[in-house]
């Protein structure tokens, strides 16, 4: 029973880590929190559920089509809403990323309606038995993208140039461009990406609930919150904060109560920064 | 001409605010004119925190629903009289800021933002899982409309007015706070806490006191609220609305006063104003929030600011920089 909500916990928690990933790429390139992270992920769910299930294209030629459309419409994103607030001090544009959540949110709602639909499960979900445990397909794969991208990323940014210059972007913008890197083309990639990862997410995310406008809202705050708790500039540190958002959910909904799922773990994130108040991978105030 | 503007212009716009519900028949619109001076209130009061003090909340639907849910048990449920069921609303509220206050004292910008997203977040799904008090999703129906001596407020109509005494009162009080040594104490908060700290600022104490004076005010517009539209559901207090309050907020111009209450009442109108567009309303209305954060930097208050200065010739482009000068989040 335990280990069985362990699992379960870390297939959701990485699900939230990735999402929580999207805020600190973007955190460090644009100095912006971006609330619309959790509508990103709703986009990468319909996305899927359009390519795939809708026009009958094969998973594996789905998922990355459905990828790129997410980051399109992150790209645009970017251009109309970031790109001239740039210059703008921080709340400006935290609240313009709210006023981008709000507009995706209801124009996703008047396109496919408020119902949810249901979401086929990709990985198969009859669960497989390894010793006494009962292990669901889903939750491994859910945890496998979960890490490989964080690897991935890790690697990318350390190790390509487009990386390298997305890293130097974010340390300091002037500097940067002293150097001669496209600073411009960086801060779009570092969007674009978040976008993607924000859009995994979502994918992953669909078959263990349902499919709907509104399941931005229910992500988005997540994603947040398990950014900051990892300390707001660690990549690392949001996979762990989402993995610890995860397990506390999965746990408190068994052994406390289901109802209140989300406030057990909310509780919990609140009492961690009260006794540390820079997040758990935070090194300054 | 500009010394008669000077004196008179708060009068004026309490006139055409009085004179409004003579020239607007149609209950509709006055029922959309009291949530919009509820929202004012609500602005305003995260504005005391937010605006002043530069602590960033994002929960602060939650000591709107708490004053809501106070006001609408004691009245339907215990049966006390609506008054009491007002005041109550600030206090419980209040103390609510207390207990949220003095734990988060040590953090600061985002992380003291998260504090505030958990406790909205909380308090929401207390609202919706504690149904022997809250009556769940179902909501609490029936609640009454307030009585003062042989008037009872439940036109519409009358009930404006109760808004806007409430609302010029939440003025002037938290005009008066900001003016007052409390109010100079959270400014240097927000500037920089050290600094005010070794000019002998008690921070503790006075960010208590900005928490607590804030979700006070939150708590009255939440009974405002329920006795306005006589019902009272869960949903209305979902942590996207803590976004909008924020949103109104700094569309309005932070730490701005009546910047604040345009903005308040501005995010109330438009989205019913787009009624027509059917669905499409609250796409327009993300819209336009994006369109006033990019095309009108410091917000409506910036925008009356100039006008002010205009007509009275005093502009002093210094002076509004530093206003609208925020800490960073």
């Amino acid at each position: 029973m335990f280990q069985q909500q362990l699992i379960q916990g870390l297939a959701i928690g990485s699900v939230y880590g990735l999402i929580g990933i999207g805020y600190v790429l973007i955190w460090n390139a644009w100095g912006v929190l971006n609330f619309a992270q959790g509508e990103i992920a709703m986009i990468g769910a319909f996305s899927v559920l359009m390519i795939h299930v809708w026009l009958g294209i094969p998973i594996l030629l789905a998922f990355p089509l459905a990828i790129l459309l997410s980051m399109a419409i992150g790209y645009f994103i970017e251009i109309t809403s970031f790109r001239p607030l740039v210059k703008a001090d921080n709340t400006r544009k935290l609240i313009a990323t709210i006023g981008i959540g709000i507009f995706l949110r209801n124009l996703y709602r008047v396109i496919f309606g408020a119902d949810p639909y249901p979401f086929p499960t990709i990985f198969g979900d009859t669960p497989f038995q390894v010793g006494k445990l009962l292990i669901i397909p889903q939750n491994i794969w859910s945890l496998a993208i979960g890490f490989g991208l964080v690897v991935l990323l890790g690697l990318f940014l350390k190790g390509t140039t487009m990386g390298k210059s997305m890293r130097a972007t974010a340390q300091d913008r002037e500097a940067a461009l002293l150097m001669g890197i496209n600073v411009k083309g960086s801060l779009s990639m570092t969007f674009i990406l978040a976008s993607g990862l924000g859009a995994i997410a979502g994918m992953l995310m669909a078959p263990m609930y349902f499919v709907m406008a509104d399941m931005g809202v229910m992500m988005g705050p997540k994603g947040f919150a398990v950014a900051v708790l990892g300390g707001l500039e660690s990549m690392t540190g949001a996979m762990i904060g989402g993995i610890v958002l995860g397990i506390l959910e999965s746990l408190g909904a068994a052994y406390i109560s289901s109802a209140y799922q989300s406030a057990i773990a909310f509780f919990v994130l609140f009492i961690v920064l009260v006794f540390k108040p820079s997040g758990i991978m935070g090194s300054k105030m | 001409m500009r010394h008669l503007y000077k004196k008179y212009k708060v009068i004026l716009i309490l006139i055409a605010a009085l004179l409004l519900p003579v020239f607007v028949d149609n209950p509709y619109a006055l029922h959309v004119a009291n949530l919009a001076g509820i929202f004012a209130i609500l602005t305003l009061s995260l504005n005391l925190l937010t605006g002043c003090t530069g602590l960033f909340s994002v929960g602060h639907a939650a000591f709107y629903g708490i004053g809501a849910y106070t006001s609408a048990i004691l009245t339907v449920k215990l049966g006390l009289p609506i008054w009491a069921g007002f005041i109550a609303a600030g206090v419980v509220a209040a103390l609510f800021g207390l207990a949220l206050g003095l734990p988060t004292l040590r953090l600061r910008g985002l992380y003291l933002a998260v504090a505030t997203l958990a406790f909205g977040e909380i308090m929401y799904q207390v609202f919706v899982n504690w149904e022997a008090v809250t009556n769940g999703t179902k909501g609490i129906t029936g609640v009454p409309a307030p009585q003062i001596g042989p008037f009872l407020l439940n036109s519409y109509r009358s009930y404006y007015y109760l808004i806007l005494v409430v609302l010029v009162v939440v003025v002037v009080l938290s005009q008066n706070l900001i003016k007052s040594r409390v109010g100079r104490a959270l400014l240097a908060i927000r500037e920089d806490q050290m600094a005010a700290e070794a000019m002998g600022v008690n921070s503790t104490k006075f960010k208590v006191i900005a928490f607590m004076s804030s979700a006070f005010f939150a708590g009255i517009a939440g009974s405002l609220y329920v006795h306005e539209v006589r019902f009272l559901s869960p949903e209305t207090f979902i942590s996207a609305e803590s976004a909008a309050i924020l949103a109104m907020m700094v569309v309005g111009g932070i730490g701005h006063i009546p910047g604040s209450i345009l903005g308040g009442i501005a995010l109330t109108v438009i989205p019913e104003y787009l009624r027509s567009f059917g669905d499409l309303r609250l796409v327009l209305y993300g819209a336009s929030i994006v369109i006033i954060v990019i095309f009108v930097p410091r917000g409506i208050g910036g925008a009356i600011d100039f006008v002010d200065e205009l007509i009275s010739g005093t502009r002093s482009l210094k002076k509004t920089k530093q206003r609208s000068r925020v800490k960073e989040v």
